[in-house]
């Protein structure tokens, strides 16, 4: 099911956050261990860079298709977020395990709550859209406040058919 | 390298030769990448490129290979002008992440969205003649 994780998407507590995923806990989970422990950008304008850096690590990853489309569009939206929203500063990581693909986008103003996310698509094309986009395309959407700021962090399973 | 969206409006005698449009349709083509960082200048490119003496219009987006939601609010303002005239709107043959994003904002119906100019043109054509 694609959508928000209830339990995690809450703000401020820190309770039901994502734990990060560690080299540790992938050898622990039996996964393979890729060497890979993801990479780091500053956000800018370049988007187009931005896309190519992460279609690169997604594919590598095992993502194709339809899914990697998903991903990539939910991140576009988290980045034009900060760009727009947020403070124009932030940062972009992907990593992965054997079992998913997390993308986290972090921003400098630390406004973006989970309670933003709109439960339907809202009918024009104000703020919220591009949160309602990710939530959809997702499988895991979750939003919380990090000591620098506000962090949307999305994974995608790599076993799953798209969501239509 | 910042993200490059281009507009082009395809000549009459290119069209003609390629099925044949309907009187009064206009046919752009864009190509690129149609994000946040272009999507006020791409606007402004469209809305430049739309011929004042044509109802309708075609957007070939075949060459078009990302459009975000910014880009989206970009088609919407073009296709309310083009309703404000009095025409109609038609989308060909989008690429599977444009056609994809389409469908989430429900907008697949709205822009008549077809696989080919050839049969954007004919939606075009059937809907100013119902017989």
């Amino acid at each position: 099911m694609p959508g928000i994780d209830k339990s995690s998407a809450t703000s401020g507590s820190g309770a039901g956050r994502l734990a990060p995923v560690v080299a540790g806990q992938r050898e622990a989970q039996g996964g393979v261990v890729t060497g890979d422990r993801g990479q780091h950008w500053p956000i800018d304008d370049d988007l187009t860079a931005l896309r190519e850096r992460l279609l690169r690590h997604a594919s590598l990853a095992g993502m194709h298709g339809d899914r990697l489309d998903d991903l990539l569009l939910a991140a576009n939206e988290a980045v034009i977020n900060v760009l727009e929203h947020g403070g124009g500063e932030g940062t972009l990581s992907i990593w992965h395990n054997a079992t998913c693909v997390t993308v986290e986008i972090t921003d400098s103003s630390g406004d973006l709550a989970a309670k933003h996310v709109p439960p339907e698509r809202p009918t024009d094309t104000v703020r919220g859209f591009g949160l309602w986009l990710m939530s959809q395309l997702c499988d895991e959407l979750t939003i919380d406040q990090a000591d620098e700021g506000s962090r949307v962090r999305l994974r995608m399973r790599l076993d799953s058919e798209p969501a239509r | 390298m910042s993200t490059a969206v281009h507009v082009s409006t395809v000549p009459d005698d290119a069209v003609a030769a390629s099925g044949g449009p309907a009187e009064g349709v206009s046919l752009l083509a864009v190509s690129g990448e149609l994000d946040y960082t272009n999507a006020e200048r791409f606007r402004h490119d469209l809305l430049g490129s739309i011929g004042s003496d044509r109802q309708h219009l075609v957007i070939d987006l075949a060459g078009l290979s990302f459009c975000d939601s910014t880009g989206i609010r970009v088609f919407l303002a073009i296709r309310k002008l083009v309703q404000d005239r009095g025409g109609n709107l038609a989308i060909a043959d989008p690429h599977p992440r444009i056609r994809r994003i389409f469908h989430l904002t429900g907008l697949t119906d709205a822009f008549a969205v077809h696989p080919t100019v050839e049969d954007a043109v004919g939606f075009l054509r059937r809907n100013e003649d119902p017989a």
